[in-house]
Order: C-alpha cells, then sequence, then structure tokens
C-alpha cells in the first residue's frame, strides 16, 4: 500500500513538473495551460478570417464585456487593452481596420499608404510571451533584405522613422537619435555628453557599476500613464502617449507635475538650482519666480527631447516660442567645454538675445 | 535508492502510458452507437446527414455504409471505386497575398484536386447542380430527408475556399519549402514537412484534406472542446492523429507538424 503511495505521490511530481516546464517555455498563444482551444482558439474551423486582426485580439483582450467567458485561462485577470484604446493619446489599432495589410513592409516605401497601427505590427501572435512581447516580431526593411529586429527603438523605427507617409508635422526619430548627432538621448547607446549634472541616481552618463543606468528605451518615456494598467505605449492621457505629464507650451507656471516626465530622471532641484546652465530656473520658472503668466517656458523651447543635430544638451530652439534675434540669428555658441558657459542669438518673450552671453 | 529510482521508472512508464491513451472516435461501421459522420446509413444514429429508413423495395441502400462513395463496380474513374459525381462548382483558391505557394507555384496552386475534390462532392452542399448526398452514380438516389444538403460550418463554398480556409491541393515539395524559407518572414516560422506517419502528402506530394483528416475514422472521440466551461464548442472532425487522446490536442499537434513556430523567443534588449 505504502509503495502504492509512493508511486502516486512521484506520478503526481512528474505530471505537475511536466505542466509547469510546459508553461513557463512556451509562448503565452501555444501554452494549452492558458488556451484550452488551441490553435482553435483563434482559428476556429480553420476559418482564417476569424484569426487574427483586431477583434479576434480583442477576444481576450478587449473590454470585459467583449471577452468570450473560458476562451482563456490565467492565473490574474488580462489586462484590458480596449479600453486603454480609447484614451486620448494612443496608438490608432482601433481606428486601423480594414488598413492594416499582412503583406505591409515597414518601413513603409508608398507615401499613399494611409497610417495605421495594428496589434500585429508590434507583436507577433505566434511568439509573443509576458517575458518577451515583441517576440517573434517582423524585421525591419532595408533595401530588398528585411533585418531581425533586437531593439525596441528599431520596432519603433518602422514607424517612426524612414516612413515614405511619415506626417507632415513627424520627424525622423532615427535621425534624431543618431550617435553621430551632437547630443541624443541615450537610447541607441550611451550618451556623449559627460556632465549631465542633474541626474538622479540611478542615471548616469557612464555605466560603471551594475546598478547604473545610462541608457534608456522609447518605452521609458512614452507609456501608460496609468502604472496599475497594460504596459506598453499602446494610449496615455498625456500627449505624445507619455507616461507622465511633459507641457511644452510657453508661459507656464513650473511645477513638479507641469514637467513629471523629465523629473524621473533630471532632479528638479539641480535643474531650478541652476546647477549646470546659470539661468535655468528663470528661463523655467520667469522673472517673477514661479507664478502663471510670468513667462516661464517649457524645457521643450530650448531642449529637443531625443536629439539635437547641431548642438550639444539636446539643445534645439522650439520656433513657435523662439525667433531670431536682431541680426537675424537663430543659434547657440558653446564657450569652453563643459564649462556651461556659452551665447545665444534669438528673441524670446520680446527679448533680444544678440547674443547673450553666460 | 535502488527502490527509489525502481519507483521512479514504473511511475515515469505509467505517466508515458497516461500520456499517451488515445480515444479514437466511432469507426464507420459502429451502428450501435452510431456517431461517425460520415456513416450516412439510415441506421446510424446521432448524427446530421443521414438517409430515410426504407420504406418499399429497392430503399435498402439507405442502410449501406459504403454506397455513399464507393462502389464495388461501375465505378467513377476518379479514384477508390468512387461512387459520385465529379463536384461541377468552381471554387478558386486560397487568395491571401502572403502566400508563397501562390506566387511560387501557381501552375501547381488553383482548382481543389485530388482526393480533395472528392471531398468536395458532398462538402460544396450544391454538386452536380443541386443533386443531394444521396446522388449516387449506381443506384438511384437515396433519399436523404430534409438534410439532404450539407450546410452550415461542414459546408465549403467558393467564398470559405477563398478567403477563409486552409489552401488545399497545392504541391508542398522542396521547391515550395524552400521558397518558403526564402521569404524574409516566413523563414522565421520553421516551416518543415510533417513527420507524423499520419499526416500525409498524396501521391503527388500535394496537401489535400486528407492530409490532416482521415474521413473514415476520426482520431479523437470529441467533436468538440473538452474543456469546461464551454464544453460542447465545435471542433473540426476527423482528425488524422490522435496520439493525445483529446480533439484540441490532436488539432494542434497536426497543425504544428508543418507550422512548427519556434518556441524560443528572440532576444530583445
Amino acid at each position: 500500500m505504502a509503495k502504492w503511495n509512493v508511486l502516486i505521490a512521484l506520478s503526481l511530481m512528474l505530471l505537475s513538473h511536466a505542466v509547469q516546464a510546459a508553461s513557463s517555455s512556451l509562448p503565452s498563444h501555444l501554452d494549452r495551460q492558458k488556451l484550452p482551444y488551441g490553435c482553435g482558439s483563434c482559428h476556429v474551423g480553420f476559418d482564417f478570417r476569424s484569426g487574427g486582426g483586431l477583434d479576434g485580439c480583442l477576444t481576450c483582450h478587449g473590454s470585459l464585456q467583449r471577452r468570450v467567458k473560458g476562451s482563456y485561462r490565467s492565473s490574474r485577470e488580462l489586462k484590458d487593452i480596449e479600453s486603454e484604446l480609447k484614451k486620448n493619446y494612443r496608438h490608432p489599432i482601433l481606428e486601423s481596420k480594414g488598413i492594416h495589410s499582412s503583406k505591409e513592409r515597414l518601413p513603409e516605401t508608398d507615401a499613399r499608404t494611409p497610417r495605421h497601427a495594428d496589434c500585429v505590427d508590434c507583436h507577433s501572435p505566434h511568439q509573443v510571451s509576458s517575458e518577451n512581447r515583441f517576440a517573434g516580431i517582423k524585421g525591419k526593411q532595408i533595401g530588398n533584405i528585411v533585418a531581425d529586429i533586437t531593439k525596441e527603438y528599431e520596432l519603433c523605427y518602422r514607424c517612426h522613422s524612414d516612413s515614405a507617409n511619415l506626417p507632415g508635422l513627424s520627424t525622423n526619430k532615427r535621425i534624431e537619435f543618431s550617435t553621430m548627432n551632437p547630443s541624443f538621448h541615450p537610447v541607441e547607446s550611451e550618451g556623449r555628453n559627460l556632465t549631465v549634472v542633474s541626474l538622479l541616481k540611478p542615471y548616469r552618463e557612464k555605466r560603471i557599476s551594475p546598478s547604473e543606468i545610462s541608457t534608456i528605451t522609447c518605452s521609458d518615456c512614452h507609456g501608460n500613464d496609468d502604472p496599475a494598467g497594460p504596459r506598453g505605449p499602446h494610449s496615455s492621457s498625456y500627449q505624445h502617449i507619455l507616461r507622465d505629464n511633459f507641457s511644452t507650451r510657453d508661459n507656464e507656471s513650473e511645477s513638479a507635475f507641469a514637467y513629471a516626465l523629465c523629473y524621473r530622471c533630471h532632479n528638479r532641484s539641480s535643474i531650478l538650482g541652476n546647477e549646470s546652465f546659470k539661468y535655468h530656473s528663470q528661463h523655467i520658472r520667469g522673472k517673477q519666480g514661479g507664478t502663471a503668466s510670468s513667462g516661464g517656458t517649457s524645457c521643450h523651447t530650448c531642449h529637443s527631447s531625443h536629439g539635437s543635430t547641431e548642438y550639444k544638451y539636446l539643445l534645439k530652439f522650439d520656433t513657435d516660442v523662439v525667433s531670431v534675434s536682431s541680426s537675424g540669428m537663430l543659434k547657440f555658441n558653446e564657450k569652453g567645454m563643459g564649462a556651461f558657459r556659452g551665447e545665444c542669438y534669438l528673441t524670446c518673450h520680446g527679448v533680444d538675445h544678440n547674443p547673450k552671453t553666460y | 535508492m535502488n527502490k527509489f529510482i525502481r519507483y521512479a521508472g514504473v511511475a515515469t512508464l505509467l505517466w508515458g502510458i497516461a500520456s499517451t491513451v488515445s480515444a479514437a472516435g466511432p469507426k464507420i461501421s459502429d451502428l450501435v452507437t452510431g456517431g461517425n459522420k460520415h456513416n450516412l446509413s439510415s441506421l446510424n444514429k446521432n448524427i446530421t446527414y443521414q438517409a430515410q429508413p426504407p420504406v418499399a423495395y429497392g430503399d435498402e441502400h439507405n442502410t449501406e455504409i459504403c454506397i455513399f462513395c464507393h462502389t464495388p463496380h461501375r465505378a467513377a474513374p476518379q479514384t477508390t471505386l468512387w461512387n459520385r459525381s465529379n463536384p461541377s462548382v468552381t471554387f478558386g483558391r486560397y487568395s491571401s497575398s502572403t502566400l508563397i505557394i501562390r506566387r511560387t507555384s501557381a501552375a501547381q496552386f488553383g482548382e481543389p484536386n485530388g482526393s480533395s475534390r472528392l471531398c468536395l462532392s458532398c462538402h460544396d452542399g450544391v454538386t452536380a447542380g443541386g443533386v443531394s448526398l444521396g446522388a449516387i452514380l449506381n443506384h438511384q438516389s437515396i433519399n436523404m430527408g430534409v438534410n439532404d444538403r450539407i450546410t452550415g460550418i461542414a459546408l465549403f463554398d467558393a467564398n470559405k475556399i477563398k478567403f477563409g480556409h486552409h489552401p488545399v491541393s497545392f504541391v508542398y515539395d522542396n521547391a515550395v519549402l524552400n521558397a518558403i524559407q526564402a521569404d524574409p518572414e516566413k523563414a522565421t516560422q520553421n516551416y518543415r514537412f510533417p513527420s507524423i506517419p499520419q499526416v500525409k502528402l498524396d501521391a503527388g506530394k500535394r496537401m489535400q484534406c486528407t492530409t490532416c483528416h482521415n474521413p473514415h475514422q476520426n482520431q479523437s472521440s470529441e467533436d468538440t472542446y473538452l474543456t469546461p466551461p464551454n464544453v460542447g464548442r465545435k471542433i473540426a472532425p476527423f482528425w488524422v492523429y490522435g496520439g493525445a487522446g483529446n480533439a484540441t490536442s490532436d488539432h494542434d499537434a497536426v497543425c504544428l507538424d508543418c507550422h512548427n513556430i519556434p518556441t524560443s523567443s528572440f532576444p530583445l534588449q
């Protein structure tokens, strides 16, 4: 009797081990522990029209009302992506119906193709897993070949860099983040500027110890503003699908909230304390020191969030706010490397900088 | 320790046996419990498409099993002592623009042919200008009652074959496999020739309905999904493979035999 008990116990152990092994090594949609209907979960009756597409994905990942009971098994409730896609700032996935083509190659080469984003542009349904949400994604087109994507920014560039159908107001992010630029946020590699005095720990210009962070990803800034919601840049309540607020307007009162996105990595006290640029605080808070309409302006007025093809320190003037100086110039000259000294030629808030030297 | 090894060995053996137990579906000849959908005999039970019971002399064909597809004499020339007219429908072919076989071997991939066309002689629902399922070659039509044409999910019309169904009747040979592997996006998906012995191409190396479906014997006993809470949802029947003893697993094993989707993830840094 005791022998049989041992035998049964061993059998159960082996069984449970086998099930666990299957669960942890399989992509989510190939895992029968998660999808009790297997291939038939999406490809019902081998009608391929019923598989794939936004509606197919939302059968499990949509609103609770839309979900088909029993379609999946999960130890925790799946996130509701559908509600996310109705936020003000979003990838236009709900609007992509009938536009996405399974044969498209990105970056887009035809300027007439309507812009869109479908679930499968960023996720490969057969191979995606919670550990790697980009597993199995399509590659990027380089001439006649398709190269594998191994970095998140390469995935974003498929639509946000060299696309022929890039909207008029959109910029080519590959050019902005190029490591050949005088300055860039460290997405493609560590940055070139070694004197970013405002950096909060564990961020650092060059990584020396394993606990330090010297590179960031697109999704460090672009993503869900709701930490309890699904991760990723599906949508946000903030403009440009940013994870935190980033006011880019002129005549703005400085606050922790106004530039919350920047202050995730850059120490607000350091910036307002002028630890680098002598007049940082004055520019951001205005001359009256932070009251509304005091003339304070956004970080964005002088800095590009992505990179600058002209200047160090991510300097790039927002020409919606800044115009040329009385001598017709709009430029920045650095005086002494890393000495936080320079001069600006521009006009802003009616003040002529021709130049203003600091 | 020896004891432990012995117990572990026996346990592994039992686990192995338990995991390979399969339950095949009802045999075509099973008239007692019934349920094999390809047995259209009036004596079969629990099926939708079924001949009417004989009511007069000469109606006894209604009780036969094979006659709906096969005849021992004066068979149609197609194959396997065939007892049906060829489908007269133009079906077209699966039209997805991503289909490599569509581009690389278009000459070999057109209208369903071979055994698939024989399957369609019933499953198109309209063969030979609306002749019913009981329209065999070598006897007067068998009375099928109200369900004399296939409708619903088992019906494969031109629309379904063009837009929704897995392509059939394409040659799946080295040239085609190489062409698929040469496509930059498909190359990562590990397509391969079937390796499960039951999953077979036909003599012309074509993938046909019979590659995945055995018309005589469903190797899984279930025709619906078994997993709660949605027990009863229909699963396509007559899978050639029954190794897992569960319709969904068997179905997936057949799919994954060619669509060998890699389970290791791309490294994304």
